[in-house]
């Protein structure tokens, strides 16, 4: 199975880190960064790896954009 | 008010709606198309005034609600400066001899494997050093009652202190004579033991002998006929799954109020007669969640003859009441020699029980000190950067991080190792499981769902839920 997901309006930084940690939670697949796209090629489920890509790109930009936030409230303990 | 959001995770709950979490532990359900919204921003007055009551947003750093985030984040972490909880182990004899056993025995005439008064003299020393005047005193074993003279020494030395101390003793029953009852008459004293099933199966599991069994039931109704119910609590062990709802009807037939599902513990020597409970979580999971709802339709159905199950009531607290961090098995930091400390029968000293099973079979030495020369703060030090989540890769960008636990033990125990993947860890599949079925109960809005939450958390089975408004649409 292979499929592209189109991240068109994230950063390069969000999808460099959602690749890493796509290849780290499915070793297996063959998951790669082009321009804007994630092309994941493994035997998943095809319903699982959507869920799943979305959630990992989107708790990357979450944890992106409020990073500084955490580090203050944290610091601030 | 600008749009300032705090830190959040999201997780699918069920077909309809995402669970979204702060970091500090609110949370709300809401569908695909708000998460969008949330997700890139796009926040109309309606939502972010929902936003705002949910203490998901904040204006400026340092503001009401920034506050507010910081205590609650605060009082799900802070734990205690000084040990308020001693398990102590005055003996490793025993006279039983179950498959199951977590912490090895030693036959009950063996010599050599009991407290002397030096170790005795320096508990005292050391809960003068370290203790304030309030605390709990956990007397395991083996079998603790055979020493039910150190028992009784430690509760008198706590009263001439005046020490407010409350304690357990966990006990088989097998025998409660006359000595063991002066102590147990205390109000402060209670009694916690294993009962697995009915005569046939407590006999089976655990005394291998009828008539030891009939005396143990005796014993037991013996005490909660004298001194109440509350006097006594027990739990069960499983390995056969099928003995679950059995049980479950027995510890009602028993008017207990309490029971905690848990499957034999691979921690201990356990692992040897049972090699099976190492990878067994998802099975037992899935017999955990029929029992619970099993359990939840009695109560409803009862409406007064209720049963609490031990884990669900834990997490539930985790979830709703900050501040809930006494459990070691579920608590993040979970820093060792800060709040409790296991005293072995020789003295040393271990930062949980789980600790000192896994360092008896000698895979690791997880003992950090003994009673005589004090902890080993070094040891204690290096172990405690591993007992944090909020630095951990996976377990930041979970959703029930902000109630879930952390446990180094646990890993070693089953992987030898703890820097594994935490979805590949018992732990984790197991915490992940239990937390989504509770979202998933909370969501549902079935009275039979409302009834038992409302019931675990309060005490007070009731068709009020705990919670207001959670949904936004």
């Amino acid at each position: 199975m292979r499929k592209t997901f189109l991240f068109d309006a994230e950063t390069e930084e969000i999808l460099s880190r959602s690749l890493i940690r796509l290849k780290y939670l499915y070793p297996k697949a063959e998951i790669k960064l082009e321009n804007k796209a994630i092309i994941f090629e493994g035997e998943e489920n095809l319903e699982t790896i959507n869920q799943e890509v979305h959630k990992v790109v989107y708790s990357e930009k979450i944890y992106l954009e409020t990073l500084d936030i955490r580090k203050k409230i944290f610091n601030d303990l | 008010m600008n749009h300032n959001l705090f830190p959040y995770n999201f997780e699918k709950i069920n077909s309809k709606y995402y669970l979204v979490t702060s970091l500090a532990g609110d949370f709300f359900f809401c569908n695909e198309q708000n998460l969008q919204k949330l997700l890139n921003k796009n926040i109309d007055e309606n939502f972010s005034n929902f936003l705002i009551s949910k203490n998901f947003l904040f204006g400026s750093e340092g503001d009401f609600y920034w506050n507010n985030f910081k205590y609650k984040i605060l009082k799900r972490k802070i734990l205690p400066k000084t040990i308020g909880y001693y398990m102590i182990v005055p003996t490793l004899r025993c006279n039983l001899n179950c498959s199951y056993c977590q912490v090895s025995r030693v036959d009950e005439n063996t010599k050599g494997y009991d407290w002397d008064d030096e170790i005795l003299k320096n508990f005292f020393n050391f809960v003068k050093k370290n203790s304030l005047s309030s605390i709990k005193v956990e007397f395991q074993g083996g079998e603790p009652t055979l020493r039910i003279d150190i028992i009784e020494k430690i509760i008198n030395w706590c009263e001439q202190e005046k020490i407010d101390a409350e304690f357990a003793i966990c006990t088989n029953l097998i025998n409660f004579n006359k000595d063991i009852e002066k102590v147990v008459a205390n109000e402060k004293v209670h009694i916690s033991t294993s009962i697995d099933g009915s005569h046939d199966i407590q006999n089976k599991q655990r005394a291998d002998d009828k008539e030891r069994t009939s005396q143990f039931f005796k014993n037991f109704d013996y005490i909660s006929n004298k001194y109440g119910i509350e006097k006594i609590s027990a739990l069960p062990t499983f390995y056969n799954f099928d003995q679950i709802k059995p049980t479950i009807d027995f510890y009602y037939s028993l008017g207990l109020r309490t029971i905690y599902l848990r499957p034999v513990n691979f921690q201990g020597f356990a692992r040897k007669k049972h090699p099976e409970s190492k990878t067994q979580i998802n099975t037992w999971n899935e017999y955990y969640f029929e029992a619970l709802n099993y359990i939840f339709e009695n109560n409803y159905k009862n409406k007064n003859s209720f049963i609490m199950e031990f884990a669900f009531a834990t997490n539930l607290r985790r979830v709703f009441q900050k501040g809930s961090n006494g459990h070691l098995d579920i608590r993040n930091p979970n820093f060792a020699g800060r709040d409790n400390y296991i005293i072995d029968f020789d003295g040393k000293l271990y930062p949980s029980d789980e600790a000192r099973m896994i360092s008896r079979i000698g895979l690791v030495d997880l003992s950090m000190g003994d009673i005589v020369n004090g902890p080993e703060k070094e040891k204690i030090n290096n172990y405690n950067w591993n007992q944090i989540s909020d630095v951990n890769p996976d377990c930041i960008h979970c959703s029930f991080q902000p109630y879930c636990g952390i446990d180094s033990v646990d890993d070693i125990s089953r992987y030898n190792r703890i820097d594994l993947p935490k979805h590949k860890t018992s732990f984790c599949n197991n915490h992940i499981s239990k937390f989504r079925d509770i979202f998933s109960r909370i969501v549902s809005n079935d009275p039979v769902n409302i009834f038992n939450l409302t019931g675990h958390l309060t005490n007070i089975f009731t068709l009020n839920p705990p919670f207001s408004k959670i949904i936004y649409d």
